[in-house]
């Protein structure tokens, strides 16, 4: 197989592409507010942010693993096939 | 454990292919102030730190120092794939392709392979963040000469966030390093 066909750059349908980059925001905030209580513990209103946030997060991951198949890995998969090697990885998407 | 989430932390949009940037990159994928000399760094250090707000900001920023490594890895595969062997060795990747072909390798942007002799752990609270302290301060300033190198607003606006992290991951270790100080006093008069 010659190195052009294994190159493959995925265009997501546009509405999981949304999707897909409305996780990627709320995760970042998680991941900044996950830093931030680390050496803040009892910041109460930060707190309060990273449960809200953490919360949205996994709100829309469940969202995206129902139409799109598993995006982390050890979850629930309901259909009948193995879909977590059927979408682009991190690196074959073609982000815009 | 691990859990393995199929998606980057921050998108990688890449105008074109530019192997003489990807092999810039490289600096960041196995250069002495790499995402994974961070990585293993603090994911190294953090079992003989004293304080639990240390332990969590080593495991917390080493396992996203991971998803910056894998950043890296998906600039240089995307400038870099499918580009033809008289173009990889103009660019100064014929050392490479003879080595790796297009694969990647951890070294850095002149080729040398990546090494734990870049990173120390002293068992010392005190010398471990202050390392950790510098090496987001290195790591920033080879995310300012990056950006330097590129006209591409893609590769910019990712280099950008990254340099960013490190600031906000210096500001942290900064932070753990003032309740270390705080904590060792404590313990000197009770
Ligand atoms: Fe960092």
């Amino acid at each position: 197989m010659s190195h052009r066909q294994m190159h493959r750059q995925a265009q997501l349908p546009k509405e999981q592409y949304d999707l897909l980059r409305e996780i990627m925001q709320v995760g970042f905030v998680v991941v900044e507010l996950q830093l931030y209580l680390d050496t803040h513990p009892n910041d109460r209103q930060a707190l309060r942010l990273y449960n809200e946030s953490a919360m949205c997060y996994h709100r829309l991951i469940m969202e995206y693993q129902r139409k799109y198949g598993m995006l982390m890995a050890h979850s629930p998969d309901g259909t009948e096939e193995w879909r977590w090697i059927g979408s682009p990885w991190p690196w074959e998407i073609n982000y815009r | 454990m691990w859990v393995y989430e199929k998606r980057l932390e921050y998108p990688v949009r890449v105008e074109r292919t530019d192997l003489r940037m990807a092999k810039y990159l490289f600096a960041q994928y196995g250069g002495p102030d790499s995402e994974l000399s961070a990585a293993v760094r603090y994911l190294n250090q953090r079992y003989t730190i004293p304080t639990n707000r240390a332990k969590g900001l080593l495991t917390d920023i080493g396992t996203e120092e991971m998803a910056h490594w894998e950043i890296i890895g998906t600039m240089i595969y995307k400038l870099t794939q499918g580009a033809p062997v008289e173009e990889l060795e103009k660019a100064g990747l014929g050392a490479h392709f003879v080595e790796h072909d297009r694969a990647l390798f951890p070294h850095d942007a002149a080729g040398v392979p990546w090494t734990a002799a870049y990173i120390q752990a002293h068992g010392d609270p005190i010398a471990d963040l202050h390392e950790d302290m510098a090496s987001e301060q290195k790591a920033r300033v080879t995310y300012e000469h990056l950006i330097r190198m590129t006209d591409d607003p893609g590769i910019i606006d990712t280099l950008r966030f990254l340099r960013e992290r490190e600031v906000v991951h210096f500001q942290r270790f900064g932070e753990a390093l003032n309740y270390v100080h705080e904590y060792m006093e404590s313990r000197k008069y009770y």
